[in-house]
């Protein structure tokens, strides 16, 4: 048996192993008794490389059901996109590619990038086999002698106020509409505004949305809030305008509850950037996969069932745009101290504080532990809907 | 007789693009010979690649939705032999080469495998370059740096070895296939006659290179000198994170570095540095030893992938700052010229637009259209409007396009 066929023997032995819910590592694997015989070739498919058998590695602990199927479809989904081509393994003298190819690298020692390369690649085809229906028109009763309500700013948080009133029986929109720009920390409206942009197919890193926005000198404008503001003082009157700048969510309904004259119920803070940073990667592998319509409707209607539920924490300005956050910030506060506008809460709330402990932006190996979730629950969906 | 599919799969920067517009400017006397080019774009194979790996390209890649299926179906359903071509299929991981090979093929289907490749120490800033064209802002130094980097992890290191390690390349898509199936063409040594790429590459292909006239219009990727080089990364760092993709694409790859800095070169040559070329020339003469081992059909000579002698190095991190400064006014004159047009093409629109408005004015001057707007007017402030126009709306129906 020459060197590269020994190599190929292992490399499947170990991927026959991790199929049946092996949490060895390479090393460990090639150290174990019984290991040493090394299992003939038996597919002429090319060799998984070091990251696809890395997750299946990871994968194993969750335990999984028919979790031979899903090692399989892990261990024959390349890697999407730019990065190492074909990782292979450390193998003693050398094995079958000394000095041609991608370096070995051992599969743990992988950067979380490269894993999270198949992660895109795994979850594209979990959710491309998920059933697609086009999104049911949101029922809009006629109701004009209710209050009419018409939100705008923070994304995350008038989706969450949006559906706290409409449950309360209030109305959106409506002729006599009164209108309120939700704000909040810039740092959270930064948050928000990225996460509305991925869900919507961006592929923009957390780092790249800051970098723009301090080049251009510009917040956003879908969450410049005194901008929206003004707009609508000057298309409507300004006692229908009210800004509302508050920490969280809560809050905010509490705010815009005693504007409308209505007892605001609980609701939670949602913050994703884990999820967020996950979906960026799957979303262009996703679009090309379904197309674009395909890729609205699943990030609507399945997305949110698998990737929810994240213990992150909120965001913070990364590091080298922190300076231009706080100078955005405060010429946001000014500039809504002298609106003419009713504002609801400290104008200050709006400005980044540099606190320490922040997280910068999503880590990787964080957005890589996530990953592990959301393709466990992607493949728990799969089985239920095959079963 | 079996068919025959040639995959042409690289490397970038040898010539691919010229031989590529020659393909696709001769489809129809190609189809007369029996060979296939199936591509209704010129872009057509580039944007199957990028289906097939799952590659982002500045948002190109949305146009590519199913793209590598129905190219590899017209493949299938060609009689005779066809062609694929782009060179970004350089960078194909094993199991991509699985799939793309396997769907090219039919019952007795005879795979021809071909990448034509050039020297290192020409291919090294020859990809620097085309990062510049890209809107990247790695310096010269950095990216010889990450290059050498033996994790490849650094930059865009994995990509460069991706397309450009000839004989990784040659392995991941060759190895399932007949050796005397492979074949490799070498670039000739700069100064060599311009034909002999294109000669080269048809004797794979079992053409006369002389049936195909060379057109003077063809896209030959012109190359940036140091200075110009320097003058367009720079450039890169002011403009990278505030001009979108689109606009980058219009005004500095095509208006500045294709139409103006690259056809009008002054300054030197860009090359590598002595101790890169004394690098690169160690592993050219290990892949050339490899290579000649195993076998492939080889077109050319393994000998011009050994590079030639090395060119005097200017460092486009520290050009001269006269070639600077001249590179800097000929990209802000290829600019103003470029707003000019653009100008001129604005002031069009706008006669465009007021005689649309004109026409517009015209259809809302009817009594009808205008009782309908004074009742939406009415609407924002009386009650009753507003509840007339509601009715009114509801049994209209939500989708018409009327007031």
């Amino acid at each position: 048996m020459t060197a590269g066929s020994e190599y190929a023997a292992r490399v499947r032995g170990w991927a026959s192993a991790l199929r049946a819910g092996s949490t060895k590592t390479w090393a460990e694997f090639l150290d174990s008794p019984g290991t040493t015989e090394a299992e003939p070739a038996s597919s002429d498919a090319p060799l998984p490389g070091a990251a696809q058998l890395e997750l299946v590695r990871r994968l194993a602990s969750a335990g999984l059901p028919e979790f031979a199927e899903l090692a399989e479809l892990v261990l024959t989904t390349p890697g999407p996109g730019r990065g190492l081509v074909d990782v292979p393994l450390p193998f003693p003298n050398g094995g079958a590619r000394p000095a041609i190819g991608t370096p070995p690298v051992a599969p743990e020692d992988l950067p979380a990038d490269e894993i999270l390369r198949v992660c895109a690649g795994v979850l594209t085809r979990l959710l491309a086999a998920e059933p697609r229906e086009p999104a049911p028109a949101p029922s809009r009763p006629w109701r004009p002698w209710r209050r009419g309500f018409t939100l705008l700013g923070a994304p995350t948080t008038v989706a969450a106020v949006r559906a706290a009133l409409l449950d309360r029986g209030l109305r959106e929109g409506g002729s006599r509409t009164t209108y309120f720009v939700l704000g909040g920390p810039l740092e959270e409206l930064m948050a928000q505004r990225w996460s509305a942009r991925v869900r919507t197919g961006a592929g923009m890193r957390w780092q790249r949305m800051w970098r723009t926005a301090a080049a251009n000198d510009r917040v956003p404008p879908a969450i410049a809030i005194p901008t929206l503001a003004d707009h609508l003082v000057e298309e409507f009157t300004p006692e229908r305008v009210h800004v509302v700048l508050a920490a969280d969510a809560g809050a905010t309904l509490e705010i815009v509850g005693e504007v409308l004259g209505l007892s605001a119920g609980p609701v939670s803070d949602r913050h994703d950037p884990l999820a967020t940073d996950l979906l960026r990667r799957v979303n262009q592998v996703l679009t090309l996969a379904v197309g674009e319509e395909g890729r609205r409707q699943v990030v609507e209607q399945v997305w949110p069932q698998i990737a929810g539920g994240e213990d992150s924490g909120p965001l913070g300005a990364p590091e080298s745009q922190l300076d231009w956050a706080v100078t955005a910030g405060e010429r946001m506060a000014a500039t809504l101290s002298g609106g003419r506008y009713a504002v609801h809460g400290d104008p200050a709330v709006v400005v980044p504080t540099r606190g320490t402990g922040v997280r910068r932006a999503p880590k990787p190996d964080e957005v890589l532990g996530h990953a592990l979730v959301v393709i466990g629950r992607a493949w728990q969906r799969s089985i239920e809907r095959t079963s | 007789m079996a068919r025959k599919v040639i995959v042409h799969v690289g490397a970038p920067k040898t010539g691919t693009s010229f031989v590529q517009d020659l393909l696709f400017g001769s489809r129809d006397r190609l189809a007369e010979l029996g060979i296939g080019y199936p591509a209704d774009r010129f872009d057509a194979h580039f944007l199957a690649a990028l289906d097939l790996m799952q590659l982002t390209w500045g948002g190109l890649e949305r146009e590519a939705v199913g793209a590598w299926d129905r190219l590899a179906a017209h493949v299938r359903a060609w009689p005779g032999t066809a062609i694929v071509s782009h060179e970004i299929l350089a960078t194909a991981s094993r199991v991509q080469v699985k799939r793309a090979l396997e769907s090219l093929t039919t019952g007795d289907t005879e795979i021809h495998l071909v990448l034509t490749a050039r020297d290192l120490a020409r291919q090294i800033p020859a990809e620097w370059q085309e990062n510049v064209k890209h809107r990247r802002t790695t310096t010269y130094a950095d990216f010889l740096e990450h290059l050498q980097d033996p994790t490849r992890q650094a930059g865009v290191s994995s990509w460069f070895w991706g397309v450009q390690e000839v004989p990784d390349v040659l392995d991941r898509w060759g190895s399932t296939l007949p050796r005397d199936r492979v074949h490799l063409v070498t670039v000739p040594p700069a100064g060599a006659p311009h034909e002999l790429l294109w000669q080269r590459f048809s004797r794979v292909l079992g053409l006369d290179p002389a049936e195909f006239v060379l057109e003077d219009d063809v896209r030959t990727n012109a190359s940036l000198g140091v200075a110009e080089a320097a003058v367009v990364r720079r450039l890169n760092e002011q403009v990278a994170e505030i001009v979108p993709n689109h606009h980058y694409r219009a005004l500095v790859r095509e208006a500045l570095v294709h139409q103006s800095l690259s056809r009008d070169r002054r300054s030197a040559r860009l090359s590598v540095p002595p101790e890169v070329w004394t690098w690169a020339a160690e592993l050219s003469r290990q892949w050339v030893v490899e290579l000649a081992q195993r076998g492939y059909d080889v077109v050319g000579d393994l000998d011009d992938l050994l590079p030639a002698e090395p060119l005097p190095f200017a460092d486009p991190d520290d050009p001269d700052v006269e070639e600077l400064a001249d590179a800097g006014v000929r990209a802000l004159t290829a600019m103003t010229i470029e707003a000019a047009r653009l100008r001129d093409r604005e002031v069009e629109l706008q006669g465009d637009i007021a005689d649309l408005i004109d026409k517009l004015d015209a259809a809302h001057s009817t009594r009808l259209y205008k009782a309908k707007e004074r009742l939406v007017a009415r609407a924002g402030t009386s009650r009753i409007a507003a509840k007339g126009l509601a009715v009114y709306r509801r049994l209209r129906g939500r989708n018409s396009r009327s007031t």
